[in-house]
């Protein structure tokens, strides 16, 4: 009905000419590259704290480990699908999983408590006993939030605070994944404070940076031609 | 004239002001034009439209994959749609242009992120909205209402005499209560029922819910009935 200017179709011909972009097979290899170095960290991280696999009941362990590494392998699969639509998925699920997740750790760590009860025999200790986990959970995190933060850098034109948040709950729970198997300690006190809130607390940071690092502005050099 | 489609399409109380007989509602919510007028031209539109939807898509996946030329076709096929979306926002045509460049910039430096076998055109329009709101937050509305184009009415040049008037009447009054609605409701119209995005595409693109999408669109629909129903006297806005 109403059309733009033929001269704007040759400037932005020219423009798009002068000014290269990656190809969906150049985005693939450099998303595995970030995606793979943020493992790289996380590995490393949890090699270097070492395991305690001994000092709890091997049901607990295996309960623990068994949600924690299964949200973080489904929590990655599904932040980094798209859904069907360069869009990716709408704001309430990507709110609402992110809510999951932690919710979700919390329940089982509450859970675990109440199963194996003599897991809590142990005094809570001070709140400074909880933040070595705290610290290092965030520290193990870092890495793979970094990678999937900039594997899919530029990517959301609607809703990036949301995607950050579930790619900061999803990294929040690979850091619990390591400090779970660190850390021997069992006290429902301890695992909500050390493991499960910081979990929360790197999805906020998620969100803080995804609104920076994932959102799709225009590229200033094009913003000033 | 895809606009007036969309309002007849909700209604046929301003199409029964206009010589002739009524719009024939007995085929449900299909669209049954009387035989002379706009709306025989608005089905042929409505097909090359459907048209420029799969040649959009191909042409994207395959600029997507790397192919270069292809991007020329994806801007043929894109650009109107785009270029009236913005212009009802902004209302000036080197601001639209202005943004329509750097909406296509930005498609082509993000061509990599796009999924294949999706519809490009929800990530476009959304690509173009988020451009427009940055403008906004960057300037201020400074919509200066001297320079608008009159979009609709530059449309219909070619029409008879007396379709003309009473098309450029209905049209004029639906625009000015289109610019009068809420952003939310306005963006949501234009999305669903004059871009012909499905509610859950146009929810992605507004970073909304289905519900709420339909409840928006809603609510703009019964905003411009009652327009077009009121006394044309009465034009909201004033503008004329």
């Amino acid at each position: 009905v109403t059309t733009p200017s033929p001269e704007l179709r040759a400037r932005v011909a020219e423009l798009v000419r002068q000014h290269g972009s990656p190809t969906q097979a150049q985005v693939h290899r450099r998303s595995l590259a970030v995606i793979s170095l943020g493992a790289a960290w996380w590995i490393a991280g949890a090699l270097l704290l070492g395991a305690d696999l001994e000092s709890r009941p091997s049901g607990w362990l295996l309960m623990m480990l068994g949600v924690w590494t299964t949200t973080g392998v489904l929590g990655t699969y599904v932040a980094l699908s798209s859904g069907g639509s360069s869009l990716g998925r709408p704001r309430p699920l990507l709110m609402g999983l992110s809510w999951a997740i932690v919710s979700l750790l919390l329940a089982v760590s509450i859970l675990a408590g109440v199963l194996w009860p003599e897991t809590q025999s142990a005094p809570a200790g001070p709140w400074l006993s909880h933040a070595g986990c705290f610290v290092f959970t965030f520290v193990l995190a870092a890495g793979p939030l970094a990678g999937l933060l900039l594997s899919q850098a530029r990517s959301d034109p609607v809703r990036p605070t949301a995607t950050g948040a579930l790619l900061g709950a999803v990294a929040g729970a690979w850091g619990g994944v390591g400090m779970s198997l660190h850390c021997a300690r069992t006290e429902m006190v301890h695992l909500v404070i050390g493991h499960v809130l910081p979990v929360a607390g790197v999805a906020i940071v998620g969100a803080v940076l995804g609104a920076a690092v994932l959102a799709l502005s225009a590229p200033k050099k094009a913003r000033n031609a | 004239v895809i606009f007036l489609e969309s309002l007849a399409s909700f209604g046929n109380d301003h199409a029964t002001r206009s010589p002739g007989p009524p719009i024939d509602w007995s085929a449900g919510d299909k669209l049954i034009p009387r035989p002379r007028g706009p709306m025989r031209i608005t089905l042929v539109l409505t097909a090359t439209r459907d048209d420029r939807f799969v040649q959009a898509d191909a042409s994207m996946a395959r600029y997507a994959q790397g192919d270069d030329s292809a991007f020329l076709d994806l801007y043929d096929a894109l650009a109107p749609a785009l270029f009236g979306f913005l212009l009802r926002f902004v209302r000036q045509k080197a601001l639209a242009e202005d943004l329509m460049q750097q909406t296509f910039l930005q498609i082509h430096a993000a061509r990599g992120r796009f999924v294949s076998g999706s519809p490009v055109r929800p990530w476009a329009f959304a690509i173009a909205r988020r451009l427009f709101i940055d403008h906004t937050r960057r300037a201020g509305r400074e919509l200066v209402s001297g320079d608008e184009e009159r979009v609709v009415t530059e449309s219909l040049e070619h029409q008879t005499p007396g379709d003309w008037h009473d098309a450029r009447e209905a049209a004029t009054r639906a625009e000015a209560t289109l610019g009068a609605l809420p952003e939310a409701q306005r963006e949501a119209y234009l999305l669903v029922k004059l871009e012909g995005l499905s509610l859950a595409d146009a929810a992605l693109v507004l970073g909304s819910t289905t519900t709420a999408v339909k409840l928006r669109v809603h609510r703009a629909v019964v905003a411009l009935r009652t327009a077009l129903n009121a006394d044309p006297g009465s034009t909201p806005g004033g503008t004329t």
